[in-house]
């Protein structure tokens, strides 16, 4: 029996079968017979997670565009899935033609969260295929994995042949020539990666040699062979008129967790904030033609008839003229009875208006991420956010029939006292008396969301030791004591067990590929889900492999430390982290790229704003 | 401006049988404003297209003929069927477009439940069958009790190809109605055998029509 007819005796006794049909609309159909290579893109989380992701639909869509590439798309499947599909002898499947992962050629993950580490196992695990790198041979798929995780590719480095660093939609074309090459003659495996190795933006971990000095830190990192590249730069599209975005884009039949259109607007961030990884490797930041976006939106809608467009970025209202895009896109959305959203917009009077007249959302809410509790440590991190503004969008917002307000701050920043933490009481104290003030009669919620600040590689506070377990308990505590005091409002924190494993696994050398497969072992997955998020297997785990986890999350590392991730080079120097972290210190601000350029290092890319400096 | 209410007929199989009631509504929704057909929606914050399903589908149901009702702002052309049909993922397809000048009811339905079970499941079946056996559903803390027989007109038991055909011709009474699913995991849960549902159908509906 194929495949596709064992799968759909299953689907009357799963949860949401619709994860795992396929057959959406714009999904691509084409004879796997007649493609020189059959590419998975494996997204290591389920269906409704994956189908939001902006990056999958990307690659998905650019790698068929060509004729001799079918990429088919693969899923993590739920657990009952999982067990069902085990005891019927079922391996993981495409959703495109129900073809096994281990037919395929190239094995493609996308890692855009510490956490779905182990779901990367797991899903080579139910294909069948060895975790290995070098247990793969030729004539087995090649496995590669893209997306931000791999700007520290070190705690994968033993399952994955080949990493792309940085943004893929050229290097992936490239990898693609070479394993036809490859696959059409007699070239070894080892071959084939040595070429990998040159191949600008790929890391093949298995041409690299780390040695540790006897305290556990990284003595050196040294390629194998005169042929590979000491450092591995980050790949950039240059110019993002020019560069393929899909306007047929595959659009899911059951409910996601991003229902809607998303389109980018730019790339990079100009802002800095210290504690922000995608601020550092998105670099440099590169917009989007308002003509181009316009014509996207036009074309998506036509193509997905979805009923929302996104409009995404890193920093909306960076965007120049954002307001007149938005109300461009809305001309035509609005008889059409399409949303649009803005996320990441910044709140100010005028971005309010925009906000009202372009999301026509049920109960609106207003989001500010202020990160931090007192202006002292919001310098200290770059936020530049100040409290004055927040108080008086609020009180615009409140006027104007807002009703929720959500806060975001983080605990445990570097230099933070407790202070600090009481300037978030502080902050929703205020905004409840604001309401007070206004004396209307609705009801308001504030939401205040702390999570644990994870020093994360390529920041400037890369070196930074995170909180103790201990810690963020008393930190979480007094703040919650605090806002019990405040009416209407909510409190709600992130797992700090979750957070502590963050830390080690987005900071780890290459001794954790084997606890997280000990991890597996263990039955570890899905670690980001609540539900089965376990620290004790974890502690197991590391305790059989004999790891410590505090030398990778609760240890300050010093400036002349070898870092695992340092073979990565996102063209922001070290020297700039380093001068932006003594900053810090005094808590100094620094300009955002629009005002002046801040040397950090990426204008040798030559691309974006960096461009006319 | 005066609102066209129109009458969709369309069948359903793998694989959209496994979309969702609600993400059905979605999909039409979706494809409407794909061919650019302005639809009729609520008022209010969060707006709603006006599309009806007469029936409302249950995740894996395959059907020969389903009914939704739309209201839409404009005419519909003749090419309609065909436009849809041209957009629509497998398993579904639009059969007949009508303008729906009167209401309809549904009067009694046709089922047939194809499941992989043990040779003697018909005559355990007939037996559970015999001692008038009830259906009984949680829904938030509330049980409800349905007698099977109040709403089942008939039923038959057959092995066809390997596979358990089982067909049932079920009432509706006072607009409520039971599914075949529940009275299958009713028999298995109550004797204790194994049988895996593979595919659901519903064959035919009556309906009655109401001015």
């Amino acid at each position: 029996m194929v495949v596709k007819d064992k799968v759909f005796k299953l689907l009357y006794d799963v949860e949401k079968p619709g994860r795992y049909i396929g057959n959406e609309i714009n999904m691509v159909k084409k004879d796997p017979e007649k493609v020189d290579v059959r590419f998975a893109f494996c997204f290591p989380d389920i269906y409704e997670i994956g189908m939001s992701n902006l990056g999958l639909k990307i690659l998905y869509h650019l790698l068929n565009e060509r004729e001799d590439v079918y990429c088919e798309r693969a899923f993590m499947p739920w657990v009952d899935m999982q067990q069902k599909m085990q005891k019927e002898g079922i391996k993981l499947f495409s959703l495109e033609t129900f073809t096994e992962l281990y037919q395929f050629d190239i094995i493609g993950f996308s890692l855009s969260y510490e956490m779905s580490y182990t779901n990367v196992l797991k899903m080579l695990e139910l294909s069948n295929l060895p975790l290995e790198s070098q247990k793969r041979g030729k004539g087995m798929p090649i496995v590669i994995a893209g997306g931000p995780c791999t700007y520290n590719p070190e705690p994968l480095w033993e399952f994955v042949d080949v990493f792309v660093i940085g943004e893929g939609e050229e290097v992936i074309l490239e990898i693609i020539d070479l394993y036809k090459k490859y696959k059409f003659s007699c070239m070894t495996k080892e071959e084939f990666l040595y070429e990998c190795a040159g191949i600008e933006g790929c890391y093949v971990p298995l041409l690299y040699n780390v040695e540790y000095n006897p305290n556990g830190t990284i003595k050196s990192i040294s390629p194998v062979s005169e042929n590979v590249p000491p450092k591995v730069r980050k790949r950039i599209v240059k110019d993002l008129d020019t560069s393929y975005f899909p306007t047929k884009m595959i659009t899911p039949l059951i409910e996601v967790v991003h229902d809607r259109i998303t389109l980018e607007i730019f790339r990079g961030c100009a802002r800095g904030c210290r504690f922000c990884q995608a601020g550092v490797i998105y670099r440099p930041v590169r917009f989007r033609s308002s003509k181009k976006v316009l014509q996207y939106a036009k074309e998506l809608v036509e193509n997905c008839g979805c009923n929302e467009i996104s409009l995404v970025s890193l920093s909306t209202s960076d965007y120049p003229n954002i307001d007149e895009l938005a109300r461009e896109i809305l001309k035509f959305a609005e008889n059409k009875k399409i949303n649009i959203s803005l996320p990441s917009l910044r709140l100010d009077s005028t971005s309010l208006d925009l906000l009202k007249e372009v999301e026509k959302i049920r109960k609106p809410t207003l989001t500010f991420a202020p990160e931090a509790g007192t202006q002292r440590l919001r310098d200290v991190i770059n936020k530049n956010i100040k409290e004055e503004d927040i108080y008086s969008t609020v009180r615009l917002a409140f006027e104007r029939g807002f009703q929720n307000i959500k806060l975001y701050f983080m605990l445990g920043l570097p230099l933070e006292e407790d202070e600090d933490v009481l300037g978030i009481y502080t902050i929703a104290k205020n905004i409840r008396e604001i309401y007070k003030e206004l004396k209307f009669k609705k009801r308001i919620r504030i939401t205040v969301s702390t999570s644990f600040f994870v020093p994360k590689p390529h920041t400037p506070f890369q070196w930074e030791a995170q909180d103790s377990i201990e810690n963020m308990q008393r930190k979480m505590q007094l703040l919650k004591e605090n806002l019990k005091k405040v009416k209407d409002v909510e409190y709600s924190w992130h797992d700090f067990y979750l957070s502590k494993l963050e830390a080690v696994l987005s900071r780890g050398d290459r001794r954790l590929s084997r606890v997280i497969k000990k991890a597996v072992e263990l039955g570890c997955q899905f670690d980001e889900w609540g539900e089965f998020f376990d620290f004790s297997k974890w502690e197991n785990a590391f305790k059989q492999e004999n790891v410590d986890w505090r030398f990778y999350s609760d240890r300050k590392r010093s400036f002349d430390e070898i870092l695992p991730w340092d073979i990565i080079d996102t063209g922001v120097t070290k020297e700039f982290l380093k001068k932006e972290c003594l900053l810090a210190y005094e808590a100094k601000t620094t300009s955002s790229c629009f005002e002046k350029c801040t040397g950090c290092g990426v204008a040798s890319f030559r691309g974006g704003i960096c461009v006319g400096k | 401006m005066l609102a066209n209410r129109y009458r969709f007929y369309f069948s359903r199989d793998f694989p959209s049988a496994f979309i969702s009631h609600l993400d059905m509504t979605r999909l039409f929704e979706r494809l409407f404003r794909r061919l650019d057909i302005k639809l009729k929606f609520t008022q209010g914050f969060n707006p709603h297209p006006k599309i009806v399903f007469i029936l409302p589908m249950p995740v894996g149901l395959c059907s020969e003929e389903e009914i939704f009702e739309v209201e839409c702002e404009q005419e519909l052309g003749e090419d309609i069927i065909e436009n849809f049909n041209r957009i629509l993922p497998e398993g579904l397809k639009v059969l007949k477009v009508e303008l729906a000048t009167d209401k309809i009811q549904v009067r009694d339905m046709y089922y047939q439940c194809f499941v992989e079970a043990k040779e003697e499941f018909c005559k355990y079946f007939d037996e559970f069958m015999k001692k008038s056996p009830t259906i009984k559903k949680e829904k938030e803390g509330k049980v409800t009790v349905k007698k099977i027989f109040d709403f089942l007109l008939s039923y038959e038991c057959e092995k066809v190809d390997g596979d358990i055909k089982i067909s049932f011709h079920i009432n509706v009474v006072n607009g409520s109605y039971i599914k075949p699913e529940d009275i299958l995991r009713e028999f298995s849960q109550e004797y204790n055998i194994e049988c895996r549902i593979v595919r659901v159908e519903r064959v035919k509906v009556n309906y009655k029509r109401v001015i």
